[in-house]
């Protein structure tokens, strides 16, 4: 039924452009491919996990998920990023990749390599129009990605942050002389987007009933490939390009079956759509 | 005439960045290319090196159109060229710099160029030119650890190795002290009595006054004004340009850097 | 156990630690020429790695080829592939062209999981050892090949430094409007490295076939890229020491933590930061110099 596949597919594709927007936002202030973005998804996960079980609500969960995954965003970029200000892109790529290998370990240490359920229970609201089913976690996770999103758009668009975040994308130093706080700019741009990982991680977690150590492993790189396609550090772009993924996902597997590999997509669309546009599918006019 | 622009426009968008310039350059003359920030001078300078393609109208060098060109060929033709902000390779060394351009002929055919490497003829050749240019004690230190005026004496030393026929310089003096300054004019006019032809393009008009044979006056994208140094500087039409931005542009210009 | 079985199990661990080190060196000068010299990142090398180890495997098993002529063979059909996917690719750069080639690397492992030709999840079994004369190489003799062809690409690539293609390599790496000013071919010398680095990435795939005798996708994935990347810049790039001193490091690191067990990943990624953090140019690179050079603070958007 291509109704349902359709809202299933936007939902999945609302989870990718959560996770993808934090890391367009993060690659526009910082120019890092922020490979272990995918660690800190798993973290909100795991921390979500904890404090579901200690409190048994989910919107605690979610705040605790978001507090952790933010703190934690700060350190790396305090820690990691900064003082890898004006080195070669790659330092900070591998930096990113060896802290990823690091975060993914430390789980496993921590929690056991098996997958936990996070058995997440909700009120009871599922919806049922003409044969097309959302459940309650779908529900969820449309819900909080909405806001979020929203959130998001009003801190870029009607915030002095937000306007800083914009002056640091388009040039650091100038940013600087003209009285802009880049420090302060740069953290909070990486911390809102871990926050957004974060409960991108919860969200999964609940709707597939599991966490484990290497969940962040796939997102890790497919996400790089819809902020590419989004046309790198283009918010509005990544956000559509990680619906229309998760979309392609959802009707390639339904209607093909596994013939061709779910997680390949994102990086087959990549390939094709920068032989015809090397900018990216949602290129900003006249950038770059 | 060794270069000839017929009508070329270089338009950005809604930018009309050149538009519409008509010049001609004879074998051993030094143009001067000058006007107020923003007048197009280093796009249309990059628009004769192949960097930009022209919206409109053609150029022409030693009787070829070179127009749509990439820049390397162009660069093959016999056109060498400088850069405003300085583009040295900066990991290698000074020596190497100026080896660079001596492979021309191999870098029309890669394959050829895995098989050769430069020699003692392109290292010694390197090492005259980087003596002329006064970086003689310089050669094994990479290019990075120069000065500013030195990494711009290096540049011209690499683009006087591609024996050009045209030697292109986009604000040599700009950001150098008074008395770099002096060693470049003189430089430059050793060049001249080889009967080395080149464009200058230079914001200190005393510098260009004194260097070149011929003036063109660029401002917001068209030729203003051309002729030998003395006419220009009584130009009224000229004085105007320069004087509105004598007074606004060059304080906002000095708190930028 | 009598003494002679033990003093031989150690004497194969040897080889067989001698040899993967050979094939991670191997790994490491390839991509040190692709992204060492000519200064395009990629991501995707493993790919190039499996499309020389297919080949060979499927030209001696299937089409009953002798190995020493499935060993150019890989390295050509790398290296046409190489050109190919660079013919598309190098029309990015910086960050579009590491993720491009990222994505490679996903394309073609899941093309060989999922074509039964290339023997899909199962893989490719059988792949003979290679034998000269009559003469059938045991591990002593495959590490001896292994180190002839690797010290062959030591000097190859120490050639290839003071060549024009090794000048206009580094040229085009530094700036590549200056290059393009100086007679330079860019986009030309861009894909002739990487057809040479994938080239001599497909010649390893043989090496790791003949050597292994059984491969199947999940070998040639994402992570053997980074691994690969990870040593070159470990070392230094864009020096034949740096690329040979990581990949011996690196590959060592998981035989020398074997005590560490259970965190040898957590102080392996440990490591990577750490290193990154206070020697971002290698082990071998010339500090001073790199991070000028690479200087890249978030402004490339001008105008």
């Amino acid at each position: 039924m291509i109704l349902q596949q359709l809202v299933n597919g936007l939902i999945i594709g609302s989870v990718y452009a959560l996770i993808a927007l934090g890391l367009t936002m993060i690659y526009g202030v910082l120019r890092i491919l922020h490979v272990a973005h995918a660690g800190i998804y798993a973290l909100g996960a795991y921390a979500g996990l904890v404090a579901y079980g200690l409190s048994q609500s989910f919107l605690l969960a979610l705040l605790a998920a978001m507090v952790v995954a933010g703190a934690a965003g700060f350190g790396i970029q305090r820690y990691i990023y900064r003082p890898l200000f004006g080195t070669s892109p790659l330092v900070p790529l591998i930096a990113s990749i060896g802290l990823f290998i690091f975060m993914e370990d430390l789980y496993r240490l921590v929690f056991g390599p098996n997958i936990i359920p996070l058995n997440a229970v909700w009120p009871s609201f599922a919806l049922e129009w003409r044969g097309v089913k959302v459940t309650e976690t779908q529900l969820v996770i449309l819900l909080v990605t909405g806001l979020l999103l929203a959130f998001v758009w009003f801190f870029t668009e009607k915030t002095r942050l937000g306007l800083a975040w914009k002056a640091v994308a388009q040039d650091l130093e100038i940013a600087q002389a003209m009285g802009v706080n880049a420090n302060l700019a740069v953290a909070s741009n990486v911390v809102l987007g871990s926050v957004l990982a974060a409960a991108a991680g919860l969200l999964v977690a609940a709707n597939y009933n599991e966490v484990y150590p290497t969940m962040g492993s796939v997102p890790a790189y497919k996400m790089l490939a819809i902020v590419v396609l989004g046309g790198l550090g283009n918010p509005v772009g990544t956000v559509l390009a990680g619906l229309l993924i998760g979309l392609v996902e959802t009707l390639v597997v339904a209607y093909l079956g596994y013939k061709l590999p779910r997680d390949a997509i994102a990086f087959l669309a990549l390939i094709l759509v920068l032989m015809l546009k090397p900018q990216g599918l949602f290129a900003r006019k006249g950038g770059g | 005439m060794l270069l000839e622009l017929r009508g070329v426009k270089k338009h950005f968008g809604g930018l009309k960045a050149v538009d519409g310039v008509d010049a001609g350059l004879a074998e051993g003359e030094i143009l001067g290319l000058v006007g107020p920030n923003g007048a197009g001078k280093t796009t249309l300078f990059n628009t004769i090196c192949g960097v930009y393609r022209p919206t409109a109208g053609e150029i022409y060098f030693a009787g070829r159109k070179i127009s749509g060109l990439p820049p390397s060929t162009v660069a093959g033709l016999g056109i060498g060229r400088t850069f405003q902000i300085s583009r040295v390779f900066k990991q290698m060394t000074v020596l190497e710099n100026v080896l660079v351009p001596q492979g021309l002929l191999f870098y029309n055919q890669p394959w050829r160029s895995l098989w050769h490497r430069p020699g003692l003829a392109e290292a010694e050749k390197a090492r005259r030119l980087l003596q002329r240019v006064g970086l003689a004690e310089k050669v094994g230190l990479t290019a990075a650890q120069l000065s500013l005026a030195e990494q711009r004496r290096l540049e011209i030393a690499r683009a006087l190795a591609l024996k050009p026929k045209l030697l292109m310089l986009d604000e040599p003096c700009a950001g150098l002290s008074q008395e770099e300054i002096r060693a470049f004019v003189a430089l430059v006019k050793e060049l001249r009595q080889e009967r080395l032809t080149m464009v200058l393009i230079e914001h200190n008009m005393a510098v260009a006054a004194e260097l070149c044979d011929r003036i063109v006056v660029l401002s917001y994208g068209k030729k203003i004004a051309e002729g030998r140094p003395e006419e220009i500087q009584r130009d009224p039409a000229v004085i105007q340009a320069y004087l509105g931005e004598e007074e606004v542009e060059r304080p906002v210009r000095a708190s930028i850097r | 156990m009598p003494e002679r079985v033990v003093a031989e199990v150690s004497l194969y661990y040897y080889l067989v630690v001698g040899i993967t080190l050979g094939l991670y060196s191997l790994l490491s000068l390839s991509l040190n020429i692709i992204t060492g010299y000519a200064g395009q990142p990629t991501l995707g090398h493993a790919a190039f790695f499996g499309i020389g180890a297919y080949t060979s495997a499927l030209l001696t098993t299937r089409a009953g080829l002798n190995f020493w002529l499935a060993l150019p063979l890989s390295f050509l059909t790398a290296a046409l592939v190489g050109w190919v996917v660079g013919l598309a690719s190098l029309r990015v750069k910086e960050d579009f062209l590491a993720i491009t080639t990222m994505g490679i690397n996903f394309v073609v492992v899941s093309f060989f999981l999922y074509s039964p030709y290339f023997g899909g999840a199962l893989g490719l079994g059988n792949i003979p050892a290679p034998a000269l004369f009559g003469f059938n190489f045991d591990k002593t003799a495959y590490f001896g090949l292994v180190a002839v062809v690797t010290i062959t690409v030591v000097l190859f690539s120490r050639f290839l430094e003071k060549t024009w293609m090794g000048l206009a390599f580094r040229a085009l790496r530094d700036d590549e409007e200056a290059a393009l000013a100086n007679g330079i071919k860019v986009q030309a010398f861009k894909l002739w490295a990487f057809v040479l680095g994938t080239g001599l990435a497909g010649l390893a795939g043989s090496l790791y076939a003949h050597h292994i005798t059984f491969i199947s996708a999940g070998d040639f994935g994402f992570p053997l890229s980074i691994t690969v990347l990870a040593m070159a810049v470990f070392g230094g790039l864009g020096t034949v020491e740096g690329a040979l001193a990581g990949a011996l490091i690196l590959g060592l690191a998981p035989e020398v933590f074997r005590f560490l067990a259970d965190y040898r990943m957590l102080v392996y990624g440990g490591l990577l930061v750490v290193m990154m953090l206070f020697k971002p140019s290698g082990l071998l690179g010339r500090t001073e110099l790199k991070i000028n050079l690479f200087r890249r603070l978030p402004a490339r958007r001008r105008g």
